[in-house]
């Protein structure tokens, strides 16, 4: 059998009240207990949002910093881009098939046709002829062969001119601008083809 | 809570006739420091609510002089009412609880319940045991204690102290009788709920068959079976042999605890033994 809860000391007196007393102490409590949590949740949210801002100010100064660093480091870049141009320029220049042209002309030289003059041009990268002869049609002619050589990847008319030879004088000069073909890069991994 | 452990127990029996208090328990016996006739101190007392209990609580403890401890006081069932309350479903509060007490109290023993302090052993889904004790018997404990260097610890009928102190002996089913000196409470359980309580009074300790007639009569009234165990408490009648009843149980609680010999005090009255429960419990 379980004791009896039965004591009519008067330290019982608080039971008095009843449920009502009882529950208005558990309000009581509730409401200590949501008080508490609120200021916590405040003092949480403060301590986390002073946090928010000593990290987004430290974003910011890392950002600053990497900004600087990616000017920098694009500055260099742009340097180094004109310096391969220019490598690249004097290179194509030294590396301008010279020989294979001269041996081109030599090869198609024609007794009507004569070669005034031959220059570089402004980007290193074509060359400009002078020709001139007394048949038009022989010149036109000695044009269309050069076209077919390899050597050019294009051949432009760029003035035609009444020139001094032949012997009546009549004799037409042709200004041309040739433009050398690029060398064909090496195909990779063409050996493993199938 | 440190203040009340760092005192001694004193216990207080309030008796039918008078008020004692027991200073400490010894191996050479019980020091009773303060015996109170009431009759003579305590004005009104022919009827309980009309009693006037300060006089006599301040003299008993004046009387046990300068004493200070954790007062431990066993209330006679004489000064007692019992009774049973069933709570209906829906009651929300022990404010309505208290009320439906009171209100069970008023028609049981036609008396108002202003003058009397109710407790229970309040429940709002089982009938419980109520009880009821003097008002004035509860303030002027209080006030008196608090006027001395004495913590009140505990004011608990007798009936009630009997059955808390053999509690483990106690079945869930049948009987539990708790004798005291002018009357018994009879409670019946059945798995552990309470189905019946009643005091019944009597001038003279009635035999074992005597209680086991009056226990059918309140079985029968009440439209139970009588069950087959009864436990017996207090100073309950002396066991006889029952061949009428052969698978009746009379199981005696407590008995083997003698009580130790009081010093300052010629005979075991009842308060002594009232007060002795608070004292060695």
């Amino acid at each position: 059998m379980k004791p009896l809860q039965i004591d009519f000391t008067p330290r019982h007196d608080w039971l008095e009240a009843g449920t009502d007393k009882r529950h208005r102490s558990v309000w009581a409590l509730a409401c200590l207990l949501a008080l508490f949590l609120l200021v916590a949740s405040l003092t949480i949210a403060w301590k986390l949002q002073s946090e928010r801002s000593a990290v987004n100010a430290r974003i910011a100064d890392l950002q600053t910093e990497l900004d600087v660093g990616q000017e920098s480091e694009a500055r260099n870049d742009s340097l180094t881009a004109e310096s391969a141009q220019s490598v690249q320029q004097a290179n194509q220049f030294l590396n301008y098939p010279w020989a294979k042209m001269l041996g081109t002309l030599e090869h198609n030289a024609r007794p009507e046709v004569s070669l005034i003059s031959l220059e570089m041009g402004v980007q290193r990268q074509s060359s400009k002829l002078v020709v001139e002869g007394a048949d038009v049609g022989a010149v036109l002619s000695y044009i269309e062969t050069l076209r077919e050589e390899p050597l050019y990847a294009s051949l432009m008319l760029v003035r035609q001119e009444k020139g001094g030879a032949g012997a009546d004088g009549g004799g037409q000069r042709f200004t041309l601008e040739a433009a050398a073909a690029q060398p064909e890069p090496p195909v990779a991994g063409k050996s493993g083809e199938r | 809570m440190l203040r009340k452990l760092g005192k001694r127990r004193l216990g207080m029996g309030v008796g039918a006739g008078e008020m004692l208090i027991v200073d400490g328990v010894s191996s050479q016996g019980a020091h009773v420091s303060s015996m109170l006739p009431l009759r003579d101190y305590l004005p009104g007392a022919s009827s309980p609510e009309t009693a006037i209990w300060e006089p006599a609580v301040s003299t008993a403890l004046a009387q046990a002089g300068k004493v200070s401890g954790n007062l431990q006081v066993s209330v006679s069932d004489d000064w007692v009412r019992y009774w049973m309350v069933t709570p209906p479903t829906g009651l929300g509060s022990l404010a309505e609880l208290r009320a439906l007490a009171a209100n069970r109290f008023e028609q049981l023993f036609g008396a108002a319940a202003e003058a009397w302090h109710i407790e229970a052993d309040w429940s709002d889904d089982r009938a419980m045991l109520a009880c009821a004790l003097p008002k004035s018997l509860i303030t002027a404990l209080g006030e008196v204690s608090r006027q001395n260097d004495c913590t009140l610890g505990s004011i608990v009928p007798e009936a009630v102290r009997l059955i808390n102190r053999d509690a483990g002996s106690l079945g869930d089913d049948g009987w539990v009788c708790s004798f005291g000196s002018h009357s018994f409470l009879a409670i019946l359980r059945a798995e552990g709920r309470l189905l019946s309580a009643r005091q019944f009074h009597f001038d003279l300790l009635p035999t074992l068959p005597e209680v086991l007639a009056r226990l059918e009569t309140e079985a029968l009234r009440m439209g139970l079976d009588m069950p087959q165990s009864i436990f017996l408490l207090g100073d309950a009648p002396p066991m006889v042999e029952l061949p009428d009843r052969p698978q009746l149980r009379v199981v005696p609680v407590g008995r083997q605890l003698a009580l130790p010999k009081p010093i300052g005090l010629d005979r075991k009255t009842d308060a002594y033994r009232l007060a002795l429960y608070g004292a060695m419990n």
